[in-house]
């Protein structure tokens, strides 16, 4: 394009500057499709700090498309005053949203600041204030995605967090709010920056990231392959994709892989691999509460939000930080469009003194809000066993699940036979041997536990054997795919946060 | 541009490609949809490509020893490894009980197992160490 060259040669001219190549233009140039970026606000400078290091206010912004989609991104620069930001590059990041939420296009960020401009004072966060307030407009209107490329400390980590999604870069990226130095000398703590705000921290102990990558390109691919899964705004289909895999294809292996022994656990990835279109899954969160599995899959090519439970780590059940990965991921969907499949193998909310004291009634009612709100096609697939609480949540008719299918051999009940047997009779059982114990219990299963006898009910829609599990799912997104919203005139609920 | 057109039958439903240099139009059933050349070499390639692998559940151990802790609350239902026994990455250590499921806890690494600090039928609370292995 022949206007990108003249404005070099402006700003040779003009600034007598040569406009050196940056970090922060690279990497837009490296995830936006080539030639494709359209720079904005090239001359824009500070109107406090005069220097000829700060010639873009440290912010480098504009559009172009990635795929071929129209996007609207910024990237800070390390390299002018430490990717400060002030007045001038506040204003700039907030003409990019402004246009963005205009057409509905999506933003997508690259994070890389040491903090507010010092000398800038209040005009400076008063920015970050403008930039947060888009941030919430934009929210569930436009797709957000952010990258942290570098530092994001203090108040600009906030930014991220209000984005749909984050993504990190192992050794290279931090986030925190105070950094190790203020933490040492307030409570004494002593920790290494990674440690504390490193990519893994915030995969695996906070669950503020979404995505750990190894490297830059590697991150820019991944943010590629994660918009292919989702639409511009809320308005806009997600791309749909021809797919090679046959709607009909028989799963059989699921009956290798999900032992019939309910005490057995597996690896939930693998049913999950096996029900959806091939290769399609790309899991969210995957270091942080791993009971519970979240991402996105294509089902005959069209994107699908999944939300599986994983009896391979703490036997599958629902936890605080489950129920709040979960939630967040529902909340997401709704937001976008994207209808829901849920396979569920739970054995129901996690137990324990912690989890009562840190709020696992606040944090669980998270998911029955989310999942009751979500407006779109909601489909729970039972795998083999929803008890009690989590039941409700993940796969109960009286939430506004479309469809419930079960498994032949699927049980539901409020807690699992052996226990419920003990809660009975909790008298006798002191007195009663081993072999009594286990007669009763299995007398009890077959009284309460038979999935023929729950399907003389109308919780569940479609009993099917293991190997038309990607049919049925399949047939019924298909049949829901026109179900259509029911308008309100609240402004908002009131979700425990 | 050359114009190609194609009819494909796939069970019960007509798929009618017609296709240029940069665009492909697909109709399926009378609905039509128009893909970028671009958008579906992508798709293919991505379907293909494999991302960087992560050991999800067994994390980066960058140490040379490695403490297993509990993740949940229940009871040792069985031990399968012994102190100064060899172990291999992914081998089955010991098994808890909890939450009506066996949970199985597998070695993070390959070495020796230094030190079993928990007994069979031996109550365990979240975090609590079960086993230390030394590369």
């Amino acid at each position: 394009m022949g206007f990108k060259i003249t404005i070099k040669t402006m700003i040779k001219k003009r600034l007598k500057v040569k406009r050196k190549s940056s970090k922060a233009r690279d990497r837009i140039k490296i995830l936006l499709d080539k030639d494709s970026f359209i720079e904005f606000h090239t001359f824009t400078s500070s109107r406090l700090v005069k220097s000829k290091k700060l010639i873009n206010d440290a912010v480098v912004t504009g559009t172009g498309t990635i795929d071929g989609r129209k996007v609207y991104v910024y990237s800070q620069n390390f390299a002018e005053m430490g990717g400060s930001l002030g007045e001038m590059h506040a204003k700039k990041i907030c003409y990019v949203y402004d246009l963005a939420l205009k057409t509905g296009c999506p933003v997508i960020s690259i994070l890389d600041s040491g903090g507010a401009r010092i000398q800038e004072g209040i005009y400076s966060l008063d920015g970050y204030g403008e930039i947060f307030a888009r941030n919430v407009e934009a929210s569930g209107k436009i797709l957000q995605l952010s990258i942290v490329a570098g530092a994001c400390a203090g108040g600009a980590a906030y930014s991220p967090a209000l984005t749909d999604f984050i993504f990190m870069i192992k050794e290279q990226s931090l986030m925190f709010v105070t950094g190790p130095k203020i933490i040492k000398t307030v409570t004494g703590e002593e920790i290494t920056l990674q440690d504390l705000g490193g990519a893994m921290a915030h995969n695996a102990k906070s669950g503020v990231a979404h995505f750990a990558v190894a490297n830059e390109d590697g991150c820019f691919s991944l943010i590629k392959q994660l918009f292919s899964y989702l639409p511009s705004n809320n308005l806009d289909d997600a791309p749909g994709f021809v797919s090679r895999d046959p709607i009909d294809r028989s799963c059989k292996e699921l009956e290798k892989i999900v032992p019939i022994e309910e005490s057995k656990v597996y690896d939930m990835k693998k049913v999950i691999e096996c029900i959806f279109d091939e290769k399609s899954f790309l899991g969210l969160q995957r270091y942080y509460a791993r009971n519970a599995i979240i991402g996105f899959a294509r089902m005959r090519g069209k994107t699908v939000g999944v939300v599986a439970n994983q009896p391979k780590v703490k036997a599958g059940c629902l936890d605080i930080k489950a129920s709040c990965k979960i939630a967040r991921f529902v909340q997401f969907c709704d937001s976008f469009s994207i209808p829901l499949v849920n396979l569920v193998d739970v054995p129901g909310y996690l137990p324990g003194k912690s989890e009562e004291h840190e709020g696992i009634i606040k944090h669980g009612a998270k998911i029955l809000y989310a999942y009751s709100n979500a407006q779109v096609p909601k489909i729970a697939l039972i795998l083999r066993k929803a008890y009690g609480g989590a039941y409700i949540a993940l796969a109960s008719k009286a939430l506004g699940y479309d469809s419930v299918i079960a498994w032949e051999d699927a049980e539901i009940a409020v807690m699992g036979a052996r226990q419920a047997v003990e809660l009975l009779n909790s008298k006798e059982i002191k007195k009663m041997s081993k072999k009594e114990v286990k007669e009763k219990v299995k007398r009890y299963k077959k009284k309460y536990l038979d999935i023929f006898k729950t399907a003389e009910t109308d919780k569940i829609d479609l009993l099917i054997e293991r190997k038309d599990s990607r049919e049925a799912i399949a047939r019924l997104l298909d049949n829901l795919s026109t179900k259509a919203y029911k308008p309100t005139n609240k402004r908002h609920g009131n979700i425990p946060l | 541009m050359k114009n190609s057109l194609k009819r494909i039958k796939i069970s019960d439903k007509i798929y009618i490609i017609k296709g240029s240099n940069s665009k492909l139009q697909v109709s399926i059933n009378g609905k039509t949809k128009v893909f970028s050349r671009k958008q579906i070499t992508d798709y293919e390639k991505g379907a293909e490509k494999t991302y960087p692998k992560i050991d999800e559940e067994l994390g980066n151990f960058q140490g040379d020893k490695v403490c297993k802790v509990s993740e949940i609350i229940g009871i040792v239902s069985d031990i399968f490894t012994k102190k100064g026994q060899y172990v291999k990455k992914g081998d089955l250590l010991l098994s808890i009980s909890a939450m009506k499921v066996e949970n199985e806890i597998i070695s993070p690494i390959s070495g020796k197992v230094v030190k079993v600090y928990i007994r069979k039928n031996q109550k365990v609370d979240e975090g609590q160490k079960l086993i230390s292995i030394k590369r």
